[in-house]
């Protein structure tokens, strides 16, 4: 037994995250190239299998796309975990599925890079936004035409919810 | 940062014995390339639109490459 919700060891663990601060830095670094939209050019990450360990991130997301293709990154092209996030093989996904799947990490002190950050609440229990945890009390956000950026995690007033699936 | 402000309970990996593994110190401290691109707290940016799920797309109709 691991000890993790994903059953990575602790080394690919720590690479998985090592994986998730490379990938968001480069998108936040990148911001000109990567646009945000809720078409489905937001899945072009997974649908071209594109990888930071080459350079490359996606040139269209939303929040619930690129968190959930920098996690596919991170442990499923790079350690074969099935679709954690979601539980739709990688293959769609929003917050609202998001938040159903994974563990609940109820103490700020246990929050962990590539821990999935939600705020508000559309109706029915689907959150309005997500964000990943990187760590020092910041996150990646991809939430508009602005971004992405990196924030406070309490950057907005409304966190629900933090889950993870590494 | 406030402590115990997820209200969702029920299934927390805190208080899961078999899960301590993640409580180790493996990549939650703040890394300082993060630091140097963080925006400061006020920082004017652009609103969070709400999420919603694939707008009449489905994967099997996405484009899908190489």
């Amino acid at each position: 037994m691991s000890g993790r919700v994903s059953g990575l060891s602790d080394q690919h663990a720590a690479h998985a995250r090592q994986l998730i601060k490379k990938s968001t830095t480069m998108m936040v670094r990148k911001r000109d190239y990567c646009h945000y939209t809720q078409d489905a050019r937001r899945w072009q990450g997974i649908d071209r299998k594109l990888t930071i360990t080459r350079g490359e991130v996606p040139a269209y997301s939303d929040c619930s796309s690129s968190s959930t293709w920098i996690l596919w990154d991170a442990i499923a092209r790079t350690y074969g975990v099935r679709d954690l996030v979601n539980g739709e093989d990688w293959k769609r996904g929003y917050t609202g599925t998001q938040i159903t799947r994974g563990k609940l990490v109820r103490h700020d002190k246990n929050i962990k890079v590539g821990d999935l950050v939600f705020y508000g609440d559309q109706g029915g229990g689907v959150p309005k936004h997500v964000a990943i945890a990187l760590g020092g009390g910041k996150v990646f956000s991809q939430g508009s035409e602005g971004g992405p950026y990196i924030l406070n995690i309490d950057y907005r007033p409304d966190r629900v919810a933090v889950r993870r699936y590494i | 940062m406030p402590d115990d402000k997820n209200f969702m309970t029920g299934d927390a990996l805190d208080d899961d014995p078999s899960l301590q593994a993640d409580f180790e110190d493996d990549g939650d401290g703040l890394d300082p390339e993060v630091a140097e691109l963080a925006l400061p707290d006020g920082a004017d940016i652009v609103l969070d639109h709400d999420d919603m799920p694939d707008p009449g797309a489905p994967f099997e109709t996405r484009e899908v490459g190489s």
